[in-house]
């Protein structure tokens, strides 16, 4: 499957606030930035900073309090609202429907803006085919490994050819080689269809593995204190994990995010003291 | 097996205990003599023809009482059922609507039937309608609760996720309100069916205390006469009833939800 | 029987009760020995004289306390007496033999009707005349099936035009056309009355079918160890009926607190209207309450000839004679 269309995003002055006066992102310092179409961006920050907020935002399923977020089409143009298709969410968990099987659960989007049945599961197929599960399409949830489960959450994901894609630390409940072998195949999926992908993490290692830019958030409010490219080549070989460019941007990143006071205790989660490099 | 095991050592249990006579047969007959109620021979009657004969009339009337009383039963549970999900999905829609509503729903579980039996007469007569009515008003309240708690709890994940593609017009929310709200809702509204059923049985009963008709009123008279045999027979065929009605639902629970995963199916 | 609603779960009460504690102990100058009497119902006329003896001091001149426990709908007085839940209580005489034929040990020491104040009423207008149009009529009747009057009645007349529902207690012959129901002749025509309906009601006791109604019963074992105290009891309570027939007045004020549902006039009504079924020619003067085998050995053929009792019950065994 391939697809030429992306858009770019455009953050301007933005905050959220919540009923209740719990400010999410921004808070004194609004965020502005852009996100270039077709870039691979990594959001990484402490938990519970606002990053997830700052997602939903972009996904259209909650409004800024304040500023705007615009969605350019790659190539230039005027910004556009988004269409039923356009953006497509992974979350942290697979959220599948356990009345469905596969099959039909990938086929979901493409049922709920009305496409007709042969044509949805048709597509539905090739999605399944794309991210290996293609023997498993009448398979139910309860069935499936975690793994799995979001593998087909990803297909679900990709089965509208969606222009942007934003992901939910998608893969932080699985085990260390189901994680890498995702990250692999969602590397592959990005680099054959051009879309651009939001990743939002909070481990240093998958960040710097993935993304080809990468912004590092403060504690809540979120806002944007290290905006950093991720100078690594293209092809992500696993073997680049161990690479000392690979260690250095990690330490780069890592040092950044001690600066935020709950960055330490992710460190600590590492088990690492001062001066040490992130796995 | 194992429920079949239960029973049977119960039974024995029960036996013995009437053997010992400390309890006089008048206020607790053994299990032989509520099951010779339902299957009479004439050795039984000391081949008196008349007893005998009077002794399947009365099992011929036990049966039909509890054609009577399931008839009754089924129908006020259908009716809750009806009423229950639509009024569950209209409290699912606002919290509005919650507030000003669901404190009346309540009125319907702590009512006792026996004090609002009268107004039930004047209005439905007696018979059939008295029984379906008292039914309806026992088992109404679980069904609203459960499929009111499955509606409103479902995964805001998933709600999302319908948003993002269906949007947010009207016919967005009626395919969130099908395609998910809905058969999210079922193992809850599953566990109030299963509750629900068993009241509704206990209130077409009660209804034919007020109403005529049934098992109860075959308690009733059976209780004035001091046949307490009898009184536990009907109370056996009533269990049976409720039993059959709780097992039909498990089946329909299961062929719904056999591919849920095992904690989101409510056994 | 009139309120018969409700009496579920009393017969579980019964089989679970251990026997009821003991009255408070009498002060010690004057050693009263405590009794309790446990009705059927609610306190009125119907129990006149046992609240009587109480008011008058008859129960004390026997060197007695007693203290009145007042019943409701549905509870099981028989069942109660026979498990040992109360020592005195009242109960029908049919509910009685029908004990008995069960193995169930409970004899009668008084009477207070000699003539059953079980009847059935219904509207004037239908210009009903006798309990055989009444119950031969196209209607509808509210009763309790069970009773054994009901049994009597499908033996003696042809029911088939009769529409049978249940009687759950008030005045349902209100509610629709052609309805009659069961009352007490002494107690419902009156509050029907009161209320502005006119009714014809018709004793079933005239039909034939008159068993001791509101009888004073014990359990057998108790009176076979309490031979003089039950004796005690039952003249004190024939001398609080005496007094109660006299004059009911005082009794009547100190009933109608403990049972503000009927007014004083529907009481004074009520207590006199029932005095004919009270005293007849044989009961004048001392033998208020007592009862005669012949009239046992009657209900026990007419209970045996309904099938509502199967196994044979010896009339002298149900009752104590007065002397």
């Amino acid at each position: 499957m391939s697809f030429s269309a992306s858009v770019g995003i455009s953050l301007s002055a933005v905050t959220k606030v919540f009923p209740g006066g719990v400010r999410a992102v921004g808070g004194a310092e609004p965020v502005t930035a852009e996100i270039v179409a077709g870039e691979f961006q990594i959001f990484l920050g402490p938990s519970g900073c606002g990053k997830s907020t700052l997602l939903r935002l972009i996904a259209g399923l909650d409004v800024p309090t304040t500023g705007t977020i615009s969605l350019t089409p790659g190539g230039g143009g005027k910004p556009q609202s988004a269409v039923a298709g356009d953006i497509a969410y992974v979350f942290q968990e697979p959220h599948l429907l356990p009345w469905r099987n596969v099959l039909r659960n990938a086929a979901l989007p493409l049922e709920l803006m009305g496409v007709p049945k042969a044509k949805r599961l048709e597509q539905a197929r090739l999605a399944l085919a794309d991210v290996g599960l293609s023997d498993f399409a009448a398979a139910y949830p309860a069935q499936l490994s975690g793994g799995m489960k979001m593998r087909v959450s990803l297909a679900r994901a990709l089965i509208t050819r969606p222009k942007l894609l934003l992901l939910d630390e998608p893969f932080a409940a699985l085990d260390e080689i189901t994680r890498q072998r995702l990250d692999d195949m969602l590397r592959d999926i990005w680099a054959r269809t051009g879309m651009t992908v939001v990743f939002v993490t909070h481990s240093v290692a998958e960040a710097v593995f993935l993304g080809r830019r990468a912004w590092v958030f403060s504690q809540r409010p979120a806002r944007i204190v290290l905006d950093t490219p991720i100078d690594l080549p293209e092809a992500r070989i696993p073997a680049l994990r161990t690479d000392a460019r690979f260690a250095e941007i990690a330490h780069r990143l890592s040092a950044s995010l001690a600066e935020t006071q709950q960055g330490a205790e992710v460190l600590a989660a590492h088990g690492l003291r001062d001066g040490g490099v992130i796995r | 097996m194992p429920p079949l095991l239960t029973l049977l050592v119960f039974i024995l249990v029960w036996h013995l205990y009437a053997r010992t006579g400390r309890t006089a047969e008048y206020l607790l007959p053994g299990p032989g003599k509520v099951l010779s109620v339902l299957f009479p021979t004439p050795a039984a009657f000391k081949n008196d023809a008349e007893l005998f004969q009077q002794a399947l009339d009365q099992r011929k009337d036990l049966l039909i009482a509890l054609g009577e009383t399931t008839q009754g039963a089924l129908a006020g549970f259908g009716l809750s059922i009806t009423v229950g999900t639509i009024f569950a999905a209209l409290l699912a829609s606002s919290r509005w609507a919650r507030a000003a509503l669901y404190p009346y729903a309540i009125f319907f579980q702590t009512v006792p039937i026996i004090a609002i039996a009268p107004l039930l007469v004047i209005w439905f007569g007696f018979g059939l309608r008295t029984v379906i009515a008292s039914a309806f008003i026992a088992s109404l309240f679980p069904i609203v609760a459960n499929t009111l708690a499955g509606l409103i709890s479902t995964d805001p994940n998933l709600v999302d996720l319908f948003r993002l593609y269906g949007g947010t017009g009207f016919r967005g929310k009626m395919l969130s309100l099908l395609k998910l709200r809905v058969p999210a809702a079922l193992p809850q509204t599953f566990t109030g069916l299963r509750v629900a059923g068993g009241l509704a049985v206990i209130g077409a009963i009660v209804g034919e205390f007020i109403g005529g008709g049934g098992l109860g009123s075959i308690v009733d008279v059976a209780r004035t006469q001091q046949r307490t045999d009898v009184v536990f027979a009907a109370v056996l065929l009533a269990s049976l009833l409720g039993l059959a009605l709780f097992c039909v639902l498990g089946a329909l629970s299961w062929a719904l939800l056999r591919h849920w995963d095992a904690g989101a199916r409510a056994n | 029987m009139r309120n018969p609603l409700a009496r579920i779960g009393l017969l579980v009460a019964a089989l679970f009760c251990s026997h009821a504690p003991a009255a408070d102990p009498a002060p010690a100058a004057k050693a009263l020995t405590p009794v309790k009497i446990a009705l059927d119902w609610k306190p009125e006329p119907e129990f006149g004289g046992f609240y009587a003896a109480q008011v008058n001091g008859d129960f004390a001149i026997a060197g007695l306390e007693a203290t009145i426990l007042p019943g409701g709908s549905g509870t099981p007085i028989p069942q109660m007496l026979a498990a040992g839940t109360v020592d005195f209580g009242i109960v029908s005489g049919d509910q009685l033999v029908n004990l008995r034929s069960k193995g169930g040990d409970i004899v009668a020491l008084f009477a207070v009707y000699q003539t059953s104040p079980q009847g059935l009423l219904t509207g004037a207008d239908r210009n009903i005349t006798s309990l055989k149009q009444l119950l031969e009529t196209p209607g509808t009747v509210a009763w309790e099936a069970g009773l054994p009057y009901v049994a009597h009645f499908k033996k003696l007349y042809n029911l088939s035009q009769l529409k049978q529902v249940p009687y759950t207690g008030g005045l349902p012959f209100l509610n629709g056309t052609n309805v009659a129901q069961q009352c007490f002749v002494t107690s419902e025509p009156l509050l029907a009355e009161k209320q502005g309906h006119k009714v014809s009601s018709f004793l079933i006791a005239e039909s034939g079918y008159n068993p001791y109604t509101t009888v004073l019963a014990v359990r057998g074992e108790y009176l076979r160890q309490h031979a003089d105290l039950c004796r005690a009891v039952t003249a004190a309570v024939r001398a609080g009926w005496q007094g109660y027939l006299a004059d009911a007045t005082k009794t009547n004020e100190v009933m109608r607190k403990l049972n503000p549902s009927m007014d004083a006039a529907t009481f004074a009504a009520s207590a006199e209207a029932q005095k004919k079924l009270i005293e007849t020619e044989e009961t004048k003067a001392d033998s208020i309450g007592s009862m005669t085998e012949t009239r046992w050995q009657t209900l026990i053929d007419q209970l045996k000839e309904y099938k509502v009792i199967t196994a044979p019950v010896k009339a002298s065994d149900c009752f104590v004679s007065p002397k």
